[in-house]
C-alpha cells in the first residue's frame, strides 16, 4: 500500500490519489495538517514497527510500500506551529533512516530556492543556463537588461509568473528594493521533464505568452527529450539525492535545450493531464515497489 | 611592495543575539591588521552582485572572505510583502555564500544554510552514528503527541519516565514527566548519571574543558569536519567509566552560550581566515566546473 502524506488541500495530492483509485492501487491518506491540528502520532527513530499515525486513518507508516510525502503548512497559531514542528521533526527524522521508499527523501539539494547557486550547479554539470545577474546594484541591473531581452525572477523558490523586463521598470524601482534576479530571455517552446527513478516523462508548450503557463491557448503535448538529455537528467536528479524532480526547459530556434530550473517538490498535476498520467504511473511504479 | 589589507565581512546579529560575539570579532581581526565588515544579510546583499554569463564560472563581486554566522536576519511580525523580501534576502545572501571564491567560515552548501548541518537538530546527531571511522553512541528518539482532548490512560502515558523529553508546546526541555503533556514531545532515555561536556569547535582548533579525555576533541573536530564546519558546539554526556554520548551539535553561535568564549573563538576563526587566505584557491566542488554544454 502506498502512503500519501500531505494535505487534501493541495491538488497535486488529490491528483496523485485520484491516479491510484483509477488504477486501483491501494493507498492510506496521511494528511500532516489534519494529524498537526488534531491528531496524534508516535514515530521513533530508527524507525520500528510501533510507529504510528492516528488521523483520519490509523496509518502505520513502516507497513507502507512507499510514501508520497509533499509537506505544505498551512496553520496559522502558535500553538499550531508548535505541533506541526514536533510531527515534521518526527517524520523528517523518520523518513530519514526508514527502508520504506521515500519521495523525496530529507537528504536533497536545497539549492532551487537560492537561484544563482542553483544556476552555478546546472551550468557546472553539464547543461546550457541563460546569462543571468542578480544585484542590488540599479545602474548594473539596468545595463543587463538594456543589452538583450531579459526576465525578472524571484531569487528565492517562491513560484511566481515569469515577465520580461524593461530597463525603464528597473529604473522606476523604489530604493532600497532588494535583490533582483534578471535571466537572459531564450524564445522558443517550453518543456518540462519529469524524472522519476530513471523515468523520463516530457511535454512541450507552444505558446507567444513569456509564461505559458498564464496562457490557456498554448498547445500542448507530449514529448521525448533527447536521449543524451534524458541520461543526463536522470543522473543528476539522483546526484542531487532525489527521486523525482520537474525540469523546466527553453528550446531554441535551433533545437538547443536551455536550463531554467530543477524543482524538488514538483506541483505536476497540470503536466501530467498532458501526458496522459505517464507521472502518476511512473510515481505510482516506484512507490508501489514493484520495480524493486 | 607591502600587501592590501585582508578585507572580510561577518554576517551575523551584530545588534541582537550576537553582539557580544560581534564585538569580540572586530577586536581580534583588528589585532591581526584584518579588515572586517559587520553586515545584516540585508547590508551584505546590497552590496554585492552574482554575475553568470553561461560561459565562465560565476562571479561575486566583491568576492571578500566571509564569517558566515547567521541564517537570516531576525523577523518579528512581517508583513506579507516584507515576507517575500526576506526570503529573497536570505536566498541572496546564501548564493553569495555559497559562490564566493574567498574562504568562508561555515559555507553554506546545497545541502544546508550552514556547511553540510541537516535542517533538523535530530538528524545533525543521528546521522554521525553512521561516519565512517568514528566510533559514536547516539541515543534512539521517540516522537508523540496524542489526539487533541485526548487524555492520557493511568498506565500509559505519552512519555516514559526517566526520559530527556522536549516538549514543543512550551519549548521546554526536562528529565521525566511530572505531569501529563499532551505534547507533542521529542523523547530520549536519559544518562542520569552522565556530565554534559560541551566541546567548541573554532578555525582548527577546540576549546574545551581541561578534563576533557583527548578523545573528545578529537571526535568534536570529526563532527565539525563532517559536515563542513570551522564554527561549532558539540555538547557529549561522558559516563563515570569515560564513554560518550553525542547529545547534540549546534552549528550556530549565540551570546547566550558564548560562556567567556568570545575572544578565543573570534582569535581562532582569525587565523583560519588568514591560513586559508593564503592558501590556493580549492574551487567550489560541483558548483564552479568550466561550463560544458552538451
Amino acid at each position: 500500500m502506498i502512503g500519501i502524506a500531505g494535505s487534501r488541500a493541495d491538488p497535486v495530492m488529490v491528483h496523485f490519489a485520484t491516479r491510484c483509485v483509477m488504477r486501483e492501487v491501494p493507498f492510506a491518506v496521511i494528511d500532516l495538517v489534519d494529524l498537526a491540528a488534531t491528531g496524534g502520532w508516535s514515530l521513533s527513530v530508527p524507525p520500528d514497527g510501533s510507529d504510528v499515525f492516528h488521523g483520519g486513518e490509523v496509518v502505520r507508516p513502516g507497513e507502507l510500500s512507499g510514501i508520497y510525502v509533499r509537506p505544505i503548512y498551512l496553520g496559522r497559531s502558535p500553538a499550531e506551529a508548535a505541533r506541526w514542528q514536533g510531527l515534521m521533526d518526527g517524520f523528517t527524522a523518520w523518513m530519514d533512516e526508514t527502508e520504506v521508499a521515500v519521495v523525496n527523501r530529507p537528504r536533497h539539494h536545497q539549492l532551487n530556492s537560492s537561484k544563482p547557486a542553483h544556476y552555478a550547479w546546472l551550468s557546472a554539470s553539464g547543461l546550457r543556463v541563460p546569462p543571468s545577474l542578480m544585484s542590488s546594484d540599479r545602474e548594473r541591473l539596468a545595463e543587463f537588461v538594456r543589452a538583450g531581452r531579459a526576465v525578472v525572477k524571484p531569487v528565492c523558490g517562491t513560484r511566481a509568473t515569469t515577465r520580461e523586463i524593461a530597463a525603464t521598470d528597473v529604473d522606476a524601482l523604489p530604493e532600497p528594493a532588494g535583490p533582483l534576479l534578471v535571466q537572459r530571455l531564450v524564445e522558443g517552446d517550453d518543456v518540462r521533464a519529469h524524472v522519476v527513478g530513471e523515468d523520463v516523462v516530457a511535454c512541450r508548450f507552444s505558446s507567444t505568452a513569456i509564461d505559458y503557463r498564464s496562457d490557456r491557448q498554448a498547445r500542448r503535448q507530449r514529448v521525448d527529450v533527447p536521449d543524451a538529455l534524458a541520461d543526463l537528467l536522470v543522473d543528476l536528479t539522483a546526484e542531487q539525492g532525489l527521486t523525482f524532480a520537474g525540469w523546466d526547459f527553453k528550446v531554441d530556434e535551433a533545437g538547443d535545450y536551455w536550463c531554467l530550473e530543477c524543482n524538488p517538490m514538483p506541483g505536476y498535476s497540470f503536466y501530467d493531464r498532458v501526458c496522459d498520467g505517464a507521472v502518476s504511473d511512473a510515481l505510482v511504479d516506484v512507490l508501489g515497489g514493484w520495480l524493486s | 611592495m607591502t600587501r592590501p589589507p585582508l578585507r572580510a565581512a561577518a554576517v551575523l546579529d551584530r545588534f541582537g543575539a550576537q553582539r557580544v560575539l560581534a564585538g569580540a570579532l572586530e577586536e581580534a581581526f583588528a589585532s591581526r591588521s584584518i579588515e572586517l565588515e559587520l553586515l545584516s544579510h540585508r547590508a551584505l546583499v546590497a552590496g554585492v552582485s552574482i554575475v553568470q554569463d553561461g560561459r565562465e564560472r560565476p562571479r561575486v563581486e566583491p568576492d571578500r572572505p566571509l564569517l558566515w554566522l547567521s541564517a537570516a536576519d531576525p523577523s518579528p511580525d512581517l508583513t506579507p510583502d516584507d515576507r517575500f523580501l526576506h526570503s529573497e534576502v536570505v536566498a541572496a545572501s546564501r548564493s553569495i555564500a555559497m559562490l564566493s571564491r574567498s574562504p568562508v567560515v561555515n559555507r553554506p552548501t546545497p545541502l544546508s544554510p550552514c556547511g553540510r548541518f541537516p535542517g533538523s537538530a535530530v538528524m545533525g546527531v543521528r546521522r554521525v552514528a553512521g561516519l565512517p571511522g568514528l566510533d559514536v553512541a547516539v541515543r534512539c528518539e521517540r516522537f508523540t503527541a496524542m489526539q487533541v482532548g485526548e487524555v492520557a490512560g493511568a498506565d500509559e502515558g505519552p512519555v516514559a519516565s526517566g526520559a530527556e523529553v522536549y516538549d514543543y508546546a512550551t519549548g521546554r526541555s526536562a528529565y521525566g514527566v511530572a505531569d501529563r503533556v499532551p505534547g507533542p514531545v521529542r523523547t530520549r532515555r536519559s544518562l542520569p548519571s552522565a556530565r554534559l561536556v560541551r566541546v567548541r569547535v573554532a578555525g582548527r582548533g577546540v576549546l574545551a574543558p581541561g578534563s576533557v579525555p583527548r578523545w573528545f576533541e578529537t571526535a568534536s573536530l570529526d563532527v565539525a569536519r563532517s559536515y563542513e564546519l570551522q564554527l561549532a558546539t558539540v555538547w557529549w554526556l561522558v559516563d563515570e567509566a569515560g564513554r560518550g554520548t553525542l547529545a547534540r551539535v549546534d552549528c550556530w553561535t549565540w551570546d547566550r552560550s558564548l560562556d567567556g568564549d568570545a575572544h578565543l573563538i573570534a582569535d581562532a576563526l582569525a587565523v583560519w581566515l588568514l591560513d586559508e587566505a593564503r592558501a590556493p584557491d580549492p574551487g567550489l566542488p560541483g558548483l564552479d566546473a568550466e561550463v560544458a554544454v552538451p
